[in-house]
């Protein structure tokens, strides 16, 4: 036997003594065993999931403005409307929230003056001024409300005259800003999170390798990016490699978690490598 | 083939699979990503497979193209050549190292060495220690726990091989 055949085989035997009692073996399989016959079900439920929750809340937002609406003059019949001629096709059914999303702009529709919603709403586009106005909120509501991709803290409204103002969504659907009159030629525009679409990495020994998407609040520390990865395996030594843009820098998980070391936040795009122990 | 028996062969064939990675690749860090891929690739063709050769070789030789991809794509020189790596499928086959009953040899090798060598190995792989913890543990130097690794490898090699596993004796300690 030549020495490169021996040393091969010296190899072989350290890496069978090294897999002979993994102590991950059965997560490992598992993991494998998920990842072929499991991931795509998981996947329709957490989409099956989400989408039912915006539903939940594209109703309940639908509930509040109906409710808001019927307390407002709008839905009720044009006291001078004895002087206007009958038009049966012009005749829009009482709004209900089964409509949703409720065209509010619609149902009055008298005037060619609009404002456009744009951005990161349901159906954007041209809102016509219905003849008692329009205010933000009833102007979102009327295009479908917000899609779950928006930046609840940018919403902006650009007046005809040139002026701008930003609203987040609680200042419109709390606040003041919702009662906010629209006039022809002004324009909302609702803001895409920019942590939309972003990812880290998370790689080495952690229970769940692989690509997971970033928090669309923007914040997520490295404690929190390893809990997302299902934590270190039993043989990582509570090191991890934190390579950003290019530049990898060692960052001591153990002394973050044992003795509460300030933690690292992470950012879009990040590449976490969690070291195995060596000797 | 139904999910439940290739679910089976994942579970046979594992463990070789993790070790033959391990010495191709020279890095522990990559073993699980390139088991994983190697299987969801093995099972989107299974099909393709010829069912009258061996499974593990296939597999082998899956693990092998999927390694080469990867040094090409990260621009890393593969650490194999095509030489090498033939050589290893030659030492898999001197040591039956290709078989998952494998495991159970080398168990039962194991029984057969020196109580110190067997507490080395607890140590080092099994407790997964770094060298400086299992010296500790075993209060010998790590130059001391270094010669008896290699010892008990050299030992757990010949028994592999049908050498020398009969006697304790035969095996240094």
């Amino acid at each position: 036997m030549n020495s490169d055949n021996q040393n091969q085989q010296d190899q072989l035997i350290d890496a069978l003594l090294h897999e002979q009692n993994r102590s991950d073996r059965e997560q490992q399989i598992q993991t494998i065993q998920d990842a072929l016959f499991h991931s795509v079900p998981a996947q329709i439920d957490k989409k099956s999931r989400v989408i039912s929750w915006l539903w939940k809340i594209g109703l309940a937002a639908a509930a509040v403005l109906a409710i808001g609406y019927f307390q407002t003059d709008l839905h009720r019949p044009n006291q001078h409307a004895v002087h206007i001629p009958y038009q049966p096709k012009e005749t829009t059914p009482p709004l209900a929230i089964n409509d949703f999303p409720p065209k509010v702009a619609d149902i009055s529709n008298k005037s060619q003056e609009s404002v456009s919603i744009l951005g990161a709403v349901k159906n954007p586009g041209k809102v016509i001024l219905p003849e008692g106005g329009l205010n933000v909120m009833t102007a979102l509501a009327s295009v479908g409300g917000l899609n779950a991709t928006s930046d609840i803290n940018k919403i902006e409204v650009i007046f005809n005259s040139g002026e701008k103002a930003v609203f987040s969504l609680s200042d419109i659907m709390i606040g003041e800003a919702g009662k906010i009159e629209l006039k022809n030629g002004d324009q909302v525009i609702v803001g895409q999170n920019p942590f939309v679409g972003k990812y880290i990495t998370v790689g080495g020994q952690v229970q769940k390798r692989g690509l997971f998407p970033y928090p669309l609040d923007g914040n997520l520390d490295i404690v929190a990016a390893i809990a997302v990865a299902g934590g270190l395996t039993d043989i990582a030594d509570g090191k991890l490699l934190l390579t950003r843009n290019g530049q990898t820098k060692t960052i001591d998980y153990k002394a973050i978690i044992e003795r509460g070391e300030p933690s690292v936040m992470i950012l879009p795009g990040d590449f976490i490598q969690a070291r195995a122990r060596s000797f | 083939m139904r999910q439940e028996n290739f679910n089976q062969l994942i579970r046979e064939h594992h463990a070789t699979l993790c070790a033959y990675v391990r010495v191709m690749t020279q890095n522990p860090s990559s073993i699980n990503d390139l088991v994983q891929d190697t299987f969801i690739t093995a099972w989107q063709n299974i099909s393709k497979f010829d069912v009258t050769r061996d499974l593990g070789s296939w597999l082998r030789g899956i693990a092998r193209n999927k390694w080469r991809e990867s040094c090409r794509r990260n621009g890393r020189e593969v650490l194999m050549d095509e030489a090498a790596l033939a050589e290893l499928e030659h030492s898999l086959h001197q040591l039956d190292a290709d078989q998952p009953e494998v495991f159970e040899r080398l168990a039962d090798c194991r029984k057969l060495l020196p109580a110190a060598l067997e507490h080395t190995l607890r140590s080092c792989y099994d407790d997964a220690l770094s060298g400086r913890e299992a010296a500790e543990q075993l209060q010998i130097n790590e130059a001391t726990l270094r010669k008896r690794l290699e010892r008990a490898r050299e030992a757990l090699r010949l028994c592999l091989q049908g050498k020398n596993n009969n006697t304790t004796q035969e095996i240094p300690s």
